[in-house]
């Protein structure tokens, strides 16, 4: 409280700047702005509050690639940034991430969905530079292709989380690359790959700390390629919309595989019976709450009444609209 | 009124409340778990009129469970319509699905955190003092509201707002201020480089 002398000058470099360390995480970007141009002592303590300088979120916001040149004339401050969003800040390309990955070593997540001018050039400088990474999203980003897949799994071991959604330059020569060498990955991402088979499927068993896996959309796998994902005994969600060569005999092994299931979808899989929700059941009923069908024309006891009775958790009944 | 503890606060002033009130502080329930049965616990860095704004606080989250650090993950046996026989687990996956479904707890959650909204809604003196009070007594709720009160309140203003609020003068040099809202103009939305 304003005063006179000691007691005030002791609210003013003290106390606010010390509510302002506390209550500044929990701010909006612009707001830290305006923090900083309340006080030198508001300043100088906002400098220090290592937490709001870790993350930086672009995404979809105007002139993102001017902003970061402007965040990167300040070097120092972005030194300890470990969250960085650029999802649909299309105008940033390969020089770019040159710039800013060299400025931030301690990079841990980093989210590019939908830049289509990344380049395995750009990936080339994420993976040098950023040798904490955890997780990378580079759904969209169409232009990659196997050689970035090549560099990631040389370089980002502790990568445990990757989205490579509609990256359709992709075959199974790079996720084998992924599979074989980054084995701490828990959260992969393989949407709208069509073009894969079970030669890299297979492969997924390598992951055994995986827990969400999304293979909406690939035609190609099989009961084989799915048997042996069922070795990921720690799979929760499981996404195999529109895998449309998958039977029984797959769902089947999944089941007896992955006992702690909380969401599967078998969307528009029609030669999938009620053979497989039996065997479901048998396993996963305590733990599963989301469980699509829809399609599932093979299955003749669909409705939401039936599927309470064997999974009695059961909250969502959609994954794919 | 059930078991209660006796507190003295800073100015000499004794509050005498029951236990579930006074215990939302980490530091009372531990004080009052060594052997001072009958003696009051001090509390010497907190004066009456705010350890009396704290308890009224802790008075009316003493039987809620803990809302706002767990993001209204509430427990069934805590449940008014529910006889605390929920499917088995204790994992957080069954809470989260009970309160979800659970109307009622629903409610009562969203109330709680309305009347904390008002409580905190006061000059920003007294949430400085609330701040400090929390810290001191470890009272986990009562810190994370008088964050979002101060929060709340700086939202949205530019600087010279803001300094009105905390009641502060302007001590940057025009050429200081020109500095910093340069360099750290990419913070800013809309952006203007």
């Amino acid at each position: 409280m304003a005063g006179t002398g000691e007691s005030s000058r002791s609210w003013e470099r003290e106390t606010v700047p010390m509510v302002m360390t506390i209550v500044s995480p929990m701010l909006a970007q612009r707001d830290v702005y305006s923090l900083l141009l309340v006080s030198p002592w508001c300043y100088r303590a906002l400098l220090s509050v290592s937490t709001i300088w870790e993350v930086l979120d672009l995404h979809e916001m105007s002139k993102a690639g001017e902003r970061l040149r402007s965040a990167l004339l300040l070097g120092k401050v972005l030194q300890g940034l470990q969250h960085l969003n650029l999802n649909g800040c299309q105008k940033i390309s390969d020089v770019g991430i040159e710039a800013i990955t060299s400025c931030c070593p301690q990079l841990r997540e980093f989210y590019l969905y939908w830049n289509v001018r990344l380049t395995n050039v750009g990936i080339t400088h994420i993976v040098r530079n950023c040798r904490e990474l955890r997780s990378l999203n580079l759904s969209g980003c169409k232009n990659i292709s196997d050689h970035c897949l090549h560099l990631i799994g040389d370089n980002c071991q502790k990568l445990q989380d990757l989205d490579i959604t509609r990256c359709t330059k992709l075959t199974d020569r790079g996720l084998q690359q992924i599979l074989l060498k980054c084995s701490l990955l828990q959260r992969l991402n393989l949407y709208a790959l069509s073009s894969l088979t079970d030669a890299a499927y297979k492969k997924i068993a390598c992951l055994s700390h995986l827990t969400f896996l999304d293979l909406c959309g690939a035609q190609n796998l099989t009961d084989e390629g799915l048997s042996c994902i069922a070795g990921c005994k720690n799979l929760a969600s499981l996404n195999l919309t529109w895998c449309v060569r998958v039977t029984d005999m797959g769902v089947i092994a999944i089941a007896e595989g992955c006992r702690s299931l909380e969401l599967l979808s078998l969307h528009g899989i029609i030669s999938v019976t009620d053979a497989c929700l039996e065997a479901l059941s048998k396993f996963s009923s305590n733990s599963l709450m989301t469980l699509d069908v829809n399609g599932c024309v093979g299955i003749k006891k669909r409705s939401r009444e039936h599927l309470l009775q064997l999974f009695p958790l059961l909250r969502c009944f959609k994954v794919h609209s | 009124m059930g078991k209660t503890i006796k507190l003295i606060s800073g100015d000499g002033e004794m509050f005498e409340v029951e236990e579930a009130v006074a215990f939302q502080s980490n530091i009372i329930k531990s004080l009052a778990d060594e052997d001072n049965a009958d003696d009051c616990i001090p509390l010497p860095r907190v004066d009456s009129q705010i350890l009396s704004k704290v308890l009224e606080f802790c008075r009316k989250h003493a039987n809620s469970p803990s809302v706002h650090t767990k993001f209204a993950a509430i427990p069934s046996e805590l449940c008014p319509k529910h006889d605390g026989s929920a499917a088995g687990a204790s994992s957080s996956e069954s809470s989260s699905a009970h309160s979800e479904t659970c109307r009622a707890c629903y409610d009562a959650v969203m109330k709680l955190v309305q009347w904390d909204l008002e409580f905190v809604k006061v000059d920003l003196d007294l949430i400085h003092h609330l701040l400090k009070a929390a810290n001191y007594l470890d009272i986990e709720d009562l810190m994370f509201m008088a964050v979002e009160g101060a929060a709340n309140a700086i939202r949205g203003n530019n600087p010279e707002e803001i300094r009105k609020l905390f009641d502060l003068e302007n001590d940057f040099t025009p050429e200081e201020e020109k500095e910093i809202l340069k360099e750290y103009s990419w913070l800013d939305d809309p952006f203007e480089p």
